[in-house]
């Protein structure tokens, strides 16, 4: 009775871990997720239709918005699966 | 001599401290490496992306991305179950050393480090992720010691 007791309230801290996870993966992927710099095609900013080839990107800092409008080096989320531009920027060259 | 010998009483744990304390740390790595686990799980591609960006590793990132997500859960496993707890623990230490040793090694070797390692995690930096590792590393050991503590005394 004991061990049963402690492995539900385990089961309750694995669930709990995971539904936390879950939140804060979510949420970094919307602000502030992966970011993929395209080296193969450098694509002009504003691309409606990203380059979907991932071997052509390159992860970059996570921590960094690196767009620049007037450019071709744009930094990517990988969204669902797909490449999309980011539409955040700071104006610095990606690194 | 007498007062060290009445300091050392002071300090001794009941046994239904030292169980509770055990259990509080197992959930608490249980809770890291499902918490770690998931998030790599939910985000593979992410995850193998950054893999293969360390020149260490990045003969092996297509096995290493899935082998160290299954680890995690089979450990988390290990120390939920209390029969199989101590080897969850030793497992939990072995890992996070490990983890903390391949940290310690990319910082001296690679220029661009790539932290993929799971959820709100990633906002560490190195350092501070070194320090982080290494908290858990000294708590499941005070775990592993006190379960050692209980064994002892049981025998006794």
């Amino acid at each position: 009775m004991k061990n049963f007791k402690q492995i539900a309230f385990g089961l309750l801290v694995g669930a709990m871990a995971i539904g936390f996870s879950a939140f804060t993966t979510a949420k970094s992927a919307k602000f502030a997720g992966a970011y993929y710099y395209n080296q193969a095609a450098q694509q002009p900013w504003g691309v409606t239709v990203a380059d979907q080839t991932s071997s052509h990107y390159t992860m970059i800092s996570g921590q960094t918005y690196s767009c620049e409008q007037s450019s071709n080096i744009c930094s990517y989320d990988l969204v669902g699966g797909k490449f999309v531009q980011n539409s955040k920027g700071d104006n610095s060259l990606v690194p | 001599m007498e007062s060290l010998i009445l300091k050392r009483e002071r300090v001794r744990l009941s046994e239904l401290a030292k169980e509770r304390i055990i259990i509080g740390i197992r959930f608490i790595c249980l809770f890291l490496f499902l918490y770690t686990a998931y998030a790599k799980i939910v985000d593979h591609a992410r995850f193998y992306k950054g893999l293969t960006r360390v020149h260490l590793i990045s003969a092996f990132a297509g096995f290493i991305s899935y082998a160290v997500p299954v680890i995690e859960i089979i450990v988390s496993i290990l120390l939920l179950i209390p029969q199989t707890a101590k080897a969850g623990l030793y497992a939990f230490t072995g890992i996070m050393s490990a983890f903390t040793l391949y940290i310690i090694s990319a910082m001296l070797w690679e220029q661009n480090l790539p932290c993929h390692c799971g959820a709100a995690i990633e906002k560490l930096s190195w350092g501070q992720h070194i320090w982080f590792n290494l908290a858990f590393i000294f708590i499941a050991i005070i775990a592993l010691r006190l379960v050692h503590s209980k064994y002892i005394f049981k025998k006794q």
